[in-house]
C-alpha cells in the first residue's frame, strides 16, 4: 500500500485554504500537486496550504511546492503554507529552503489577511 | 360381427365373400410354388412354366415328322399339344389377369378333351393315361384341396375308364383301375404334400409376422379387395376371420387426421408405381391408438396398369413411445442438447439449444452440426467429430481448450460440451450437452481479479496465499482474500466467503472487499470495521450473507486483534509444533441482522509462528463433521518454516475435493532484530511508505528518538526514491536496504542494481541534499555496471547504554 494522503479545502476571504494530511512521497506528488491547483480558480487570490497535519513530505514533495509557487505565479496567485514549529515537516521545508521563495506561517490565524 | 358391420356401412354384400377366398387361395398359392422352387418372382416363375409348357408340347407336334399311324397318333399328340398351348398362354398372361373359375374349369376342360381324343381313336390307352395323370396333378396343384379337385380328378378316372371301355381293349380292366386308384393317390399324397408345406410356410410367415409385429396385406385394385396377413388383424385390434374389407374400409381404421395422407400417398402410389413408405395412427374398435408404419410397392402389367399393391405394416408404437419419451427427456435437459448423426447432420435439437443459438429447430435438423461451430474452427471439426465416432465414450470435449459456440446472428460465446454416444437402430447417435459458460468465465475473471495477484512483500512479516476455484463444471464460489498495509505499520489480513455462485456473488465480493479496505484505513479496531461492512451487507438490495475475519497484525509488538463474522477460527501454529485454533471474536456472519455487536479478540504471535487462514473448502467434506476437518487441519500442519511449502502442502493434503473453492492465507512475523533489518523491495514509488513504515519499527527498537528517527527515515527514502526514480524503468529492478546498528551508531545502505539515467531536473541533487543535510557520513558509489549504493551513518544521542 502506497501513501496516504488527505485533501480538505476551505474558503478563506478570497482564497482557498487546503489542508494536506498524510504523506506525500514520489508515489503521490505528481497527483497531490494536480487536485491542489485544480482547487484554485482563477478567481481565488491565491492558496493557504496547510502542512500541520502532514506528516512526510520528502524531496518530490517540495519539488511540487516549488512548482505550485511557480504555476499560481503565473496565474498572478499567491502560495502561503502554514506550519507550526512542532510539525513533522518543518525541517524539510527549512532545509530545502523554501521559505526564500513562500512564506511560512505558524498558524491560520498568524496569515496577514485572516 | 355386428359392431363391426355397423362401422362399416361401405361393407359389400355377403355374395362378394367368396372372390375374396380365392384371391387369398391365389396368395397361398404363390407362396406354396415359391416354397418349393428356388424362383423368387411367381412373375418369373409363371413365364418359366409357359415356355416349357410351350417347347413340349412342340416337341410332341414334332414327333409327327416321325413315321407313325396317323389315324391314331395325329390326334393324341394334338390333343394335348393345344392344351399345353393354352396353359402357357394362361400362364404367360398371368394369373391375375384371368378369372378364377378358368382355373377349376381347365383340369376338367382337358380331361375331357382327352376323352373325346380316345374316343375318336385318336389316343390309345397309354397317352390316355398320361394326359389323365397330367391333369390329375395339375389340379392338385390348382386347389391343394382334396375335395375341390374331385371333380377334376373324377373326370379324369371316368374318363380314362371309359376311354379303356371304349378302345374295347379291356385286356386287363384290373390294371386299369388299379391305374386310376394310383392316379387318384399320387394326387391326394400330393396334394396333401403341398397343403403341409404351405401351411408351414403360411404359419411361419405369420409367425415371423407376429415376432416383428409386421402385417400384410394385399391391394387387389380392379377387384377393390383387400387381404389381410393374421397379424394384421391382431395390429388392427379386429376379429382374426373377420371379414375381409375393401380399400374404403382400410381407410376407416386409419385416424381421422391420418386419413387423407395415408389415401394421398396411395393414389400416388398407384399413378407412380413407385414403393411407398408412410406411418399412421390406427384406431382400435376398443379406442386404443396404435402407431404403425406402412411401406408397401405396386405390381402393375404388362400395359403398365396397377394390378395389385402389396403392403406390410408394422407396429411401431413401442417404438416411438420410446422415441417420443426419449424426445421429452432430451427436451428436459437443462442444457442445450444436440444430437448429431455420423454424418454429422443433426438429427434432434431440444429448445433450449434453440434458444441458445437462436435458430428454429427446423432450421437446425438435417444440417451439419459445423453451423453452430466458429468459422476459424470449422474446417478441423469434422475430423474431431469421425475421431470420435471411432472410440466413442461420454466425455468431455476438447478437454482443456477454450470451446466457442456460434448463435445465428454471428456471435461467439464460450461453451462446455459432454458428448455421448447412443447407439440406436440408424447406427451410433453422438448426444452432444452444451452449457453456456459466458457468465461462469465473466465471473472467474471477476473473482480472480478480486484475489491479489501476488502478495507485495511486507515488511515485518512472510505471506503465502493460495486461491483454488472449485472443480470443473461448476461456477466460482464467492471465496476472496485480501492483505492490506496499514498507516501504522501493522498489517492487515481479511479472508470471507459469500454465500451463492457466479457473477452475483462476486459482484458482493468486490463490493466488501473494497469497503474494507476503505473502513480498515479509518477503523483501527477489525470489530468497528465488521460492523460497518454488515451494515452495508445489510441494506444491499441483494440478500447478502458472508462470514468474514479481518485481523491485524502489529509487527513491532507481536499482537494479532481479530473480529470474526461467522467464518472458520484462523490456525496458529507454534515453533515448537503445538497448533491453537483462535476462536475468539466470534460472532454472526454479515448480513444476518441489522445490528451486530462484533468484538475483537488479541492474541500474541511470535516470530517463527504461523498464522492460517482458511476458508471452508479446505475443511468441509461431505457427509464429515467440520470438527473431523478442523482437527485434521491441525494435524497436517507440521513443519510450517517455508509457508510456500507449506501451503503447497496442506492443498495436496486437504485441498480442492469438489465443487468448494480453496483459499488459504498463511502470514508468519519475522523477527526484527535491532542488529541489522534487511530489505528487498520491488523498485516502485508505492513501497516507499512500506519502507518508511519498517524502518520507523526498527528505529523505535534502536531507541532513537522521533528526530532521529525522522531524519533517518527522510534520508533512507530520499536515497530508495533516487533509486526508483533513476536506476530503472518503469517496473522492474529491486531496491535493497540494509539497515544496522553498531554501538548507537546507525548505518543504513541502499543499492540498486541498475545504471543511472540522466537526472532531469534537480530532484536528485535536492534529494542528495537532504541526505547530506540529515546524516552523519554519507557516501555514494556508483558502479556502472553493479549499479548505485548510497551509504549513510547517524550517531545516535543518549540511548539506554549512553554511549555514542
Amino acid at each position: 500500500m502506497g501513501p496516504v494522503e488527505e485533501l480538505e479545502f476551505e474558503p478563506l476571504g478570497e482564497a482557498v485554504l487546503a489542508h494536506l494530511k498524510g504523506e506525500v512521497d514520489l508515489a503521490n506528488a505528481r497527483s497531490v500537486r494536480d487536485r491542489l491547483l485544480e482547487a484554485v480558480p482563477n478567481t481565488a487570490t491565491g492558496l493557504v496550504l496547510d502542512l500541520t497535519a502532514t506528516h512526510h513530505l520528502d524531496s518530490s514533495g517540495v519539488r511540487v511546492l516549488f512548482e505550485l509557487a511557480e504555476r499560481l505565479e503565473n496565474r498572478r496567485q499567491k502560495l502561503e503554507i502554514v506550519i507550526p514549529d512542532e510539525a513533522p515537516v518543518k525541517r524539510v521545508l527549512l532545509l530545502t529552503e523554501i521559505d526564500r521563495v513562500v512564506p511560512l506561517f505558524g498558524s491560520v490565524d498568524a496569515l496577514p489577511h485572516s | 360381427m355386428s359392431a363391426y358391420s355397423e362401422e362399416k356401412p361401405s361393407r359389400r354384400k355377403a355374395g362378394s365373400g367368396r372372390r375374396s377366398i380365392t384371391v387369398s387361395m391365389l396368395g397361398r398359392l404363390r407362396w406354396s410354388v415359391r416354397g418349393l422352387l428356388p424362383v423368387t418372382s411367381p412373375v418369373v416363375m409363371a413365364q418359366a412354366f409357359s415356355y416349357l409348357f410351350g417347347i413340349g408340347a412342340t416337341l410332341a407336334l414334332l414327333t409327327l415328322l416321325l413315321p407313325h399311324d396317323p389315324d391314331r397318333f395325329v390326334p393324341g399328340i394334338v390333343g394335348p399339344a393345344v392344351l399345353a398351348y393354352t396353359v402357357a398362354a394362361v400362364m404367360l398372361i398371368g394369373f391375375e389377369r384371368i378369372p378364377i373359375r378358368v382355373f377349376y374349369l381347365l383340369p376338367a376342360l382337358g380331361a375331357a378333351l382327352i376323352t373325346v381324343v380316345v374316343y375318336s381313336g385318336g389316343a390309345d390307352a397309354a397317352a390316355a393315361y398320361a394326359g389323365y395323370y397330367f391333369w390329375a396333378v395339375l389340379a392338385a396343384f390348382f386347389f391343394l384341396d382334396f375335395w375341390r379337385a374331385v371333380p377334376t380328378l373324377l373326370v379324369c378316372v371316368i374318363g380314362y375308364a371309359a376311354a379303356l371301355v371304349g378302345q374295347g381293349d379291356a385286356a386287363d380292366p384290373a390294371l386299369s383301375w388299379l391305374m386310376a386308384a394310383g392316379t387318384l393317390t399320387v394326387a391326394g399324397v400330393l396334394i396333401s404334400v403341398l397343403r403341409q408345406r404351405s401351411e408351414r410356410l403360411v404359419a411361419l410367415l405369420g409367425e415371423a409376422q407376429s415376432v416383428a409385429h409386421i402385417g400384410t396385406w394385399e391391394w387387389h385394385v380392379s377387384s377393390d379387395e383387400v387381404a389381410w396377413s393374421r397379424e394384421l388383424y391382431r395390429i388392427y385390434g379386429l376379429k382374426l376371420g373377420g371379414p375381409p374389407a375393401s380399400y374404403g374400409d382400410l381407410l376407416s381404421y386409419v385416424h381421422p387426421e391420418d386419413r387423407d395422407a395415408v389415401d394421398r400417398t396411395l393414389r400416388r402410389a398407384l399413378v407412380e408405381h413407385a414403393p411407398f413408405d408412410f406411418e399412421h395412427r390406427v384406431v382400435r374398435p376398443d379406442g386404443a391408438t396404435r402407431i404403425v408404419h406402412g411401406r408397401g410397392q405396386v405390381t402393375t402389367d404388362d400395359s403398365g396398369n396397377p394390378v395389385r399393391i402389396f403392403g406390410t405394416a408394422q407396429d411401431v408404437t413401442d417404438q416411438r413411445r420410446a422415441e417420443e419419451q426419449f424426445r421429452e427427456l432430451v427436451e428436459s435437459a437443462p442444457d442445450a442438447m444436440v444430437i448429431v448423426n455420423e454424418e454429422g447432420r443433426i438429427v434432434l435439437v431440444n429448445a433450449q439449444a434453440e434458444r441458445l443459438f437462436g435458430y428454429a429447430r427446423q432450421e437446425l435438423l438435417d444440417r451439419e452440426v459445423e453451423v453452430l461451430v466458429p468459422e476459424r474452427f470449422r474446417a478441423s471439426h469434422p475430423g474431431h467429430r469421425g475421431g470420435y465416432f471411432l472410440d466413442s465414450e461420454t466425455r468431455a470435449m476438447g478437454a482443456g481448450l477454450d470451446l466457442w459456440g456460434l448463435k445465428k446472428d454471428g456471435t461467439e460465446f464460450a461453451v462446455e460440451i459432454s458428448l455421448s454416444p447412443l447407439p440406436t437402430e440408424q447406427g451410433i447417435l453422438v448426444s452432444s450437452a452444451i452449457r453456456d459458460i459466458t457468465e461462469r468465465k465473466r465471473a472467474d475473471v471477476l473473482e480472480r481479479s478480486f484475489v491479489p495477484e501476488r502478495l507485495a512483500e511486507i515488511p515485518g512479516v512472510r505471506l503465502a496465499a493460495r486461491f483454488e476455484p472449485g472443480g470443473a463444471g461448476v461456477e466460482v464460489g464467492g471465496d476472496w482474500y485480501d492483505v492490506l498495509e496499514l498507516d501504522d505499520g501493522s498489517i492487515g489480513l481479511a479472508i470471507g466467503d459469500v454465500a451463492g455462485r457466479g457473477v452475483p456473488a462476486a459482484a458482493v465480493m468486490a463490493q466488501l472487499r473494497n469497503a474494507l479496505r476503505a473502513y480498515a484505513v479509518e477503523l483501527h479496531r477489525p470489530s468497528a470495521a465488521l460492523a460497518r461492512l454488515n451494515r452495508l451487507a445489510w441494506i444491499h438490495e441483494d440478500s447478502v450473507m458472508a462470514t468474514v475475519i479481518y485481523l491485524v497484525f502489529d509487527p513491532t509488538s507481536g499482537r494479532v486483534r481479530l473480529a470474526n463474522a461467522g467464518h472458520l477460527p484462523p490456525l496458529q501454529a507454534n515453533p515448537d509444533g503445538s497448533t491453537l485454533y483462535l476462536d475468539g471474536g466470534r460472532s454472526l456472519p454479515l448480513g444476518v441482522q441489522g445490528i451486530t455487536t462484533y468484538t475483537d479478540a488479541e492474541y500474541e504471535l511470535s516470530p517463527g509462528s504461523t498464522l492460517l487462514l482458511y476458508t471452508d473448502g479446505l475443511i468441509e467434506k461431505r457427509r464429515r463433521p467440520i470438527d473431523e476437518g478442523l482437527a485434521r487441519l491441525a494435524a497436517c500442519v507440521g513443519d510450517h518454516g517455508d509457508l510456500e511449502e507449506l501451503c503447497d502442502r496442506l492443498l495436496a493434503q486437504l485441498g480442492p475435493s469438489g465443487e468448494d473453492d480453496v483459499t488459504l492465507l498463511t502470514l508468519s512475523p519475522i523477527e526484527l532484530v535491532p542488529e541489522g533489518l534487511q530489505l528487498t523491495m520491488p523498485a516502485e514509488p508505492p513501497t516507499l511508505a512500506a519502507l518508511r513504515r519498517t524502518l520507523r519499527g526498527w528505529l523505535r527498537q534502536c531507541d532513537a528518538s522521533d528526530e532521529e528517527g525522522y531524519d533517518i527515515v527522510l534520508a533512507c527514502n530520499e536515497a530508495a526514491a533516487n533509486a526508483i526514480e533513476h536506476a530503472y524503468g518503469p517496473g522492474d529492478g529491486s531496491v535493497e536496504v540494509l539497515a544496522t546498528l553498531s554501538g548507537r551508531a546507525v548505518s543504513v545502505t541502499v543499492r540498486d542494481f541498475g545504471q543511472w539515467r540522466k537526472r532531469r531536473d534537480d530532484r536528485g541533487g535536492r534529494g542528495l541534499g537532504l541526505i547530506d543535510a540529515v546524516m552523519d557520513e554519507v557516501s555514494v558509489m556508483t558502479n556502472p555496471e553493479d549499479g548505485t549504493e548510497v551509504r549513510m551513518v547517524r550517531h545516535l544521542e543518549g540511548g539506554r547504554d549512553g554511549t555514542g
